[in-house]
This record gives C-alpha cells, structure tokens and sequence, in this order.
C-alpha cells in the first residue's frame, strides 16, 4: 500500500510539473511570436544619432582570464551603442590578466584615490586606457564574482548597467537590443536579460561571431539543446507570465541606482544572478512599486560550454548549490501573494520541478530495481509511464528547437537541426541519469556547505595574435 | 521527465487504455513537431539559398544603374526580374535609402515607384495588423511619399505615433501636425524612435514643441522626463523660448523629473528666472542625492559666482558620496581652483580633474563624439 502511495504521489507529481512546463512552452510560443514580429520592424532612425538611448556601462568581473581577456575586451568595445562605458574589473588575478590588459590596451593608472564607499574587497588601482576613452580597468584584492561586480556598478555613473561574464562575446547590436524594455517603460523596466548561445566551434573573429556552428562533440551539443529549450521556451514563458525570475550572470541589464539601492550583489551566494533577481523582486515588491524584469530573446551572448563531463559536473553542481541556496534564502517568498505570480506560481513551480525533479528522478532510479526485486513493480505500467515521461520531455526539447528554427534560426544548416533533435532524444538515454547523479551530489555539497566556484578551463575564442 | 510507478495503476484509476491513448496522442505531437521543425529548415535554407545567390549580382547591378550616366530605366530592369530577385531588391533599396543622401536617394525612390512599392504601403496603411500598417509607414517615410490630411488620422498606437509624425517630418509636413501626432492625447511615454522623431521635430520647430509640452503637467512622468530630455538635447533653439515650464519642474514631485530639469537647464547655461537665492538653497537639499547631484551640475555648469558659491556651500555639507563627485565635477567644469574647493571634496576633485586628464588624452574618443559621462 505505501508503495502504491508514493507511486501515486510521484504520477500526480510528474503531471502537475509536466502541465505546467506545457503551460509555459506553450506561453513563450506566444512570446515569440510578438518578439519576432517587433523585432521584424526596423524603424527608419539611426540611433547614434539619438538622444533616446540611456548610458550602459558593460561591468565585466575578470578572475585569471589572461587566455581570453583581450579578445573579450575588444569584442565589449567593437558593440554598437551610443553611450557606453566598458568597466572591467580585475578581481586579484594571480595570472597574466591585469599585465595582458595594460599591454594591450595602452592603460595607465588614475593618480588619485577612489572618492566613493564602494562594498567590495580594496581596489588597488584604477586604470584608463589612453587610446579607448570609453575602457575603465580596475585592479582589487579577490573577492569573488559579486564583489567585483560591484566594485564595477559602484563605478560608473550610467544609469543601466550590463553584467558580463568575461568569456563571453556579444552580438554587436546586442546591447541595443537589450534595453528595449528600459525604452519602452522607462520608469517600470528594471532589469533585462538576453539568450546565452553556445559558442564552441562558432568562428569568432575580433570579437565577433562570424559563423555559428553545432559544436562537432555531443556534450556540447546536448548543451546547445539544453539552452535553446531553456531560454526559447523557459525563460520566454515565464516572461509572458510576468514572472521571469532569472537572468543569466553572463548578459543581463539592470537599473544600477536599484541595485545599489539593494546593496548590490550578496558576496555570501555562489548564484549571484538568479539571488539579485529575486531581491529586486522582494525590494519591489514590499514598496508596493510597479516594476517589470524582462526577457528579451534576440540579443544574444556566446559563451565557452564545458566539453569534458568532469567541468561540466562542476558547474552543474555549483548552479544546483546556488539554487537551493538561493531559494532556501528567499523560502519566505514562496506561496507568499504579497509577491504576485512570482510568488504564488513561478517560484513554487520552478521549486517543484528544478529543486526536487532532479531529486524525485534519481531516487526512482535507486527505488525500481528494488521494488522490481520484491515483486512490488507492474512493469507494465513503468514500461507505459517512462515511454509517457520521456515522449513528453523530448516533445519540449523539440519544442525548443522549433522556436529557434521558427524565429531567428541560428542554426542553418538543417543537418544542424536535425543533430539537435536527435540530442533530444538521446539525452534521455544516459546524459538526464548523469544529471541526477550531478544533483544529488551538489544537494550533498550544499548540506555540507561548500561554497567553492570550482574552475572553467578555458581555451579562447579564435586567433589572439595581435 | 522520468518516474517510478510502484504499482500505481490501480491506485490512481487509469487503466491501460488511457494510457495508449496517451501515447498515441504523443506521438502524433511528436511526429508534427520533426515535420514543422526540419521542414521549416529546409524551406528557410532553400530560401537564404536563392537570395544569396542573387543578392550579388543585383547589387551590383543596382550601384551600376545608380552611378552611372544616362537614365536608369528602373521601370525597364524591374520587368525582367522573377519575385524572389524583387523580394531581394527591396531589401536592398531599404538599406540603401537609410543610408545614402542627396541626389541618390531621389534616383532610388524612383526605383521604389518601379517595384509599386508606394502604392501597396498606401494599400497597407488601412491594415488591421499593426505592423504592417508601420512597415507601410517606414516605406513611406524612406520614399519621402507625401503625406495628405487623410494620412494624418489618428494613430492607434504608440508606436503608429512615431511612425507616422516621422513621415510628416521628413515629408516636410507642417510641424504641428508632426508634434499633435506624437502628443497630442498622448497618456503614455514615447518609444525611442518617438523620442527620436520629437528630438528631430524640436530641432526643427522649437517653439512649437515647448508650446506644447508648457502647460501638460498631467502628462506621465515618463514623458514629461522625455519631453524634457529632448529639449535638453535640441540645445540652443529651445534655450531661446520661455523656460519658466522646465524651472517649474525643478520641484516637480518625482525625482526622474526634477533630475531631468536641472541637467537640461545646465546644458542651456541660463539662471536668470531662478537667481532667487532661496530657491537654489532650497534644491540644493533636495532630499533625493541625484537630484542634489543634478542641481550641482546645473549650477557648475552655469558657473557664474554667485552660483558656484552656492555649490561650495552645498558641498561643505555634502553627506552623500556620489552627489559629492558630482558637485566636483561640477566644479571643475566651472574652473574653480582646488583651494576653494571644500575640504570634504577635494578627493573627489582630484579624482575627477584625473579623469577629465584621459578623456582628453585618449586618442580613440566616444563613438557619439560626446564626454564620456561616468566617474
């Protein structure tokens, strides 16, 4: 009986998480279809010329980035916009990061002490370069991701400001087309985030992608996959709820008087992006303000995914710490109607199905061969039910795919496209195990308290030979 | 997602029938789902293909007929192209047109004529799709169409306001008409291509658009900061007109407003209706730091005496670290010595007088030609 008990409980659970990642595919289908129809009008302005544009500065935290920071550099300063500021922000690099910075871009240091009370660790210095007027570097002690964020919003006087991961290259018009939210509803838009695209075995060329293709092994390519369902569908849903409530660390904009405001980014979360988002939520809503946090779909940032399973581990594990942290940290908000559809619906949702989903699957895996061991498994209705649950998952991530080919269609190759539904569908043969596996151990990590990063290794994009 | 049904069939009533059903219902969704997807891609490439391969060749062809001597004959050439060369045409004569100026430009809307262009965007302008309606306004706008009195229906949205006050502007309509089709019972901000047209509009006919942002106090604060902004950015035509509206908006409720009046009235260089002393004591403790920082930007900026001692005192007492860096700049910018610069201020002096150093040094400036406006 306690067996037919929690097998009906996981049923209805798997129903409930399944109809709403249906609700939410079905919500970003909608979401597309307007985003591409706006984005398909291109009215007759220049906006170089405009005075309509408010000032961005691109804060972009470098920790032992020497292999890619040059070529970053240069594709944040060839992006298109008219009042930009470029704040790069060496977080204590022990390697060649600061030294390749200086060399490369003609900087020298500000004679004078930094007449503001930042939050972060001490900054050693503070450089300009003398060829580039709008590139700031900064040199502290290390203090983590966020601590160098905000050593970099604390230094700029923009009103918006752009959180960028230093291994990431953004389309050229790209920040053009992520403050399309602050122009539309100058006083509502607070923060805004763009697509994060894979870039392995994309041609990059001075900092710009010049050619995309599917990386050529399939742990990337199953990421490619991974990314599309998550920002085509996911993310784009939850917008077209009103309740988006993660922006990704690597391309997201932000009102930065509100961010200070909210005493920037917390130095004690390993998850910084998805824990700023939710306390503007919390900060907005408790004042009662009128607000709205943005997904915006076509400007995209590329970015380095892990091609060995042993760093991709690493990451996966370090973002399931975050989540649980940053959920347990804002657990308060959860079915709490003081803070909307994020409160009531997104957040208890994503909670179901990100934090425990995982969890509920792989102790299936453990359960199964048990019960089937005892006699308790119809094995019929398991044969059924994980055809049903698999079917369903590749039908979403095949839904993603559509969203991609169906509006900015990256991918032109169909030969591309139909690899990437094929990773649809092998990933549930072997890769979603390896996921589960990865949870459990990042929920073990957190109940022990780590708090490490863990470290990418990463190679660069194309040639950097200048 | 996977799961674990541990006898659970009986349990939750489904039988296996329901099951199948289901399933079959899946896989029917999954079947469409492969057919859309690759279809659509092959159908998009096959497409890119075609284009691509005769964008090259009617380029060139397109530049040829555009420079060279003699007549065109758009009309002519246009007859011999299939639809997807004409489809390609358009994007080319689109790009063009926001591009070029002078007597290319009359030669190639003579080439929208031949592609009937004009025609169907006056077709399209009574569409119910909104962006088919703009994407007739754009054509219209990049032909120079003339407008007539039955185009200037009231737009139905916001972003139709833009479109159609840009098509009057470059068309040369009268500007009024221009200004009440974008504000006219306007209730919400404008979109940055409506910011931009009322930028161009201002340029063009100042008096016009201060006349009719002067007396709209119940506009939302979004657009009363845009209004605002553009005039800030129109510079000296709008500087000749009766600013006591904007002055007026130096103790408006909201901070955006009042922030947004000081530094356009520091762009305009002017005081006279505010040298009340009361009054600028009264904005230098303005409870909001980015308003004071504005204020003591308006007051470096005008830079007489009486205003920077004003600023120095502001300064003196100065509790906010950003507001006080501004007052710095702001006392740079007027030439006030470091000596009589307040003690509090003089880090945030030097730190600014530094940064002031390498805008000036550096060798590669803004891409807008303007001051880099950070630290």
């Amino acid at each position: 009986m306690t067996l037919a008990a929690t097998g009906t409980v996981v049923v209805g659970y798997y129903a409930l998480v399944n109809a709403f990642y249906l609700v939410v595919h079905a919500m970003a289908l909608l979401e597309l279809r307007d985003d591409t129809r706006e984005a398909s009008y291109d009215p007759p302005f220049e906006p170089f010329d405009s005075p309509a544009y408010p000032g961005v500065a691109v804060v972009v935290p470098a920790y032992n980035e020497a292999a890619t920071i040059a070529e970053s550099t240069r594709s944040m300063l060839a992006l298109e916009y008219p009042d930009m500021e470029i704040v790069i922000v060496n977080d204590g690099s022990t390697d060649e990061t600061l030294a390749t910075l200086i060399e490369r871009f003609d900087l020298e240091a500000v004679d004078a002490d930094v007449p503001l009370d930042v939050p972060s660790e001490p900054i050693r210095d503070v450089y300009r370069s003398t060829v580039y007027e709008e590139l700031l570097v900064v040199d502290k002690e290390n203090g983590g991701k966020s601590d160098a964020l905000n050593a970099g919003m604390w230094l700029t006087e923009k009103e918006l400001f752009c959180a960028v991961d230093s291994d990431t290259v953004i389309d050229r018009q790209g920040l053009l087309q992520i403050v399309r939210p602050f122009l539309a509803e100058p006083s509502k838009a607070v923060a805004s985030g763009g697509t994060i695209r894979v870039a392995n075995n994309c041609v990059i060329e001075d900092g710009i992608v010049e050619e995309v293709h599917l990386p050529k092994t399939g742990l990337p390519g199953l990421q490619v996959m991974e990314y599309l369902r998550a920002f085509y569908s996911g993310r784009l849903g939850m917008n077209r709820l009103n309740g988006l409530i993660l922006i990704s660390g690597a391309f997201g904009l932000f009102k930065t008087d509100l961010v200070r405001d909210i005493g920037g980014y917390r130095h004690d979360t390993i998850t910084e992006d998805f824990d700023v988002v939710m306390r503007l939520h919390r900060h907005l809503s408790d004042r009662d303000r009128e607000y709205s946090v943005d997904f915006v779909p076509e400007p995209v940032a590329w970015t380095e995914v892990p091609e060995s399973r042993a760093v991709l581990s690493r990451q996966r594990r370090r973002w399931y710490r975050g989540m649980l942290e940053t959920v347990t940290t804002h657990g308060d908000m959860l079915l709490n109607p003081r803070y909307g559809r994020v409160g009531t619906l997104v957040l208890p949702m994503f909670v179901l199905a990100e934090v425990f989903g995982p969890l509920i699957e792989g102790l299936g895996y453990v359960l199964l061969p048990l019960a089937w061991g005892v006699g308790a498994l119809n094995v019929e209705f398991f044969a059924l039910f994980f055809l049903l649950t698999t079917g369903f998952g590749v039908f979403l991530s095949w839904f993603g795919i559509f969203s991609e080919v169906w509006s900015f269609n990256r991918y032109e190759r169909p030969a591309d496209i139909a690899r990437l539904l094929w990773y649809g569908v092998v990933e549930n043969f072997g890769y979603r195990q390896w996921k589960t596996v990865v949870s459990w151990r990042g929920l073990v990590e957190f109940l022990r308290g780590n708090t490490e990063w863990g470290a990418m290794e990463r190679v660069g994009f194309g040639d950097d030979e200048e | 997602m996977t799961g674990i049904p541990l006898q659970t069939a009986p349990v939750v009533g489904l039988d296996g029938t329901v099951l199948v059903v289901v399933g079959l219902v899946l896989v029917s969704l999954l079947l469409s789902v492969v057919v859309l997807t690759l279809g659509l891609s092959v159908r998009e490439a096959r497409q890119r293909r075609r284009r691509n391969a005769v964008r090259e060749s009617l380029h060139d062809e397109l530049l040829t007929r555009l420079y060279d001597a003699g007549d065109p004959e758009w009309e002519a050439w246009v007859g011999t192209l299939g639809a997807t060369e004409r489809d390609v045409l358009e994007t080319l004569l689109d790009d063009h047109l926001r591009r070029l100026k002078g007597a290319d430009v009359e030669s190639l809307r003579a080439l929208g004529d031949a592609l009937g262009i004009e025609e169907r965007a006056r077709a399209d302008r009574n569409a119910s799709d909104e962006f088919v309606r703009l994407r007739a306004l754009t054509w219209l706008t990049l032909l120079r169409a003339p407008s007539d009195d039955a185009d200037a229906e009231r737009p139905r949205t916001r972003r139709e306001r833009a479109a159609v006050a840009r098509w009057l502007y470059e068309t040369d309509a009268d500007p009024d008409r221009g200004i009440d089709a974008l504000l006219g019972g306007a209730d919400e901000s404008l979109s940055a291509f409506g910011v931009d047209t009322l930028y161009r509009i201002t340029e063009r006919r100042p008096e016009a658009v201060v006349a009719a942002a002067r007396d709209r106090r119940d506009w939302p604060v979004d657009l009363i900061t845009q209004v605002v902004l553009v005039c800030r950015y129109a510079g000296s035509g709008v500087a000749g007109t009766d600013l006591s509206w904007i002055v007026s908006l130096l103790e408006h409720e909201a901070v955006r407003v009042r922030v947004e009046a000081a530094l356009t009235l520091a762009t305009f260089g002017w005081r006279d209706p505010i040298a009340d002393r009361a009054l600028l004591e009264r904005l230098t403790a303005d409870e909001s730091p980015r308003a004071r920082a504005a204020v003591y930007t308006m007051l470096g900026a005008w830079g007489d005496p009486e205003s920077t001692g004003v600023l120095r005192e502001a300064l003196a007492e100065e509790s906010n670290d950003r507001a006080r860096l501004a007052g710095a700049r702001a006392l740079v910018d007027a030439g006030v010595p470091e000596v009589e610069t307040p003690e509090p201020a003089r880090p945030a002096r030097r730190w600014t007088a530094e940064h002031r150093r390498f805008d000036e040094r550096a060798t590669r400036p803004l891409a807008d030609g303007g001051h880099r406006r950070g630290v």
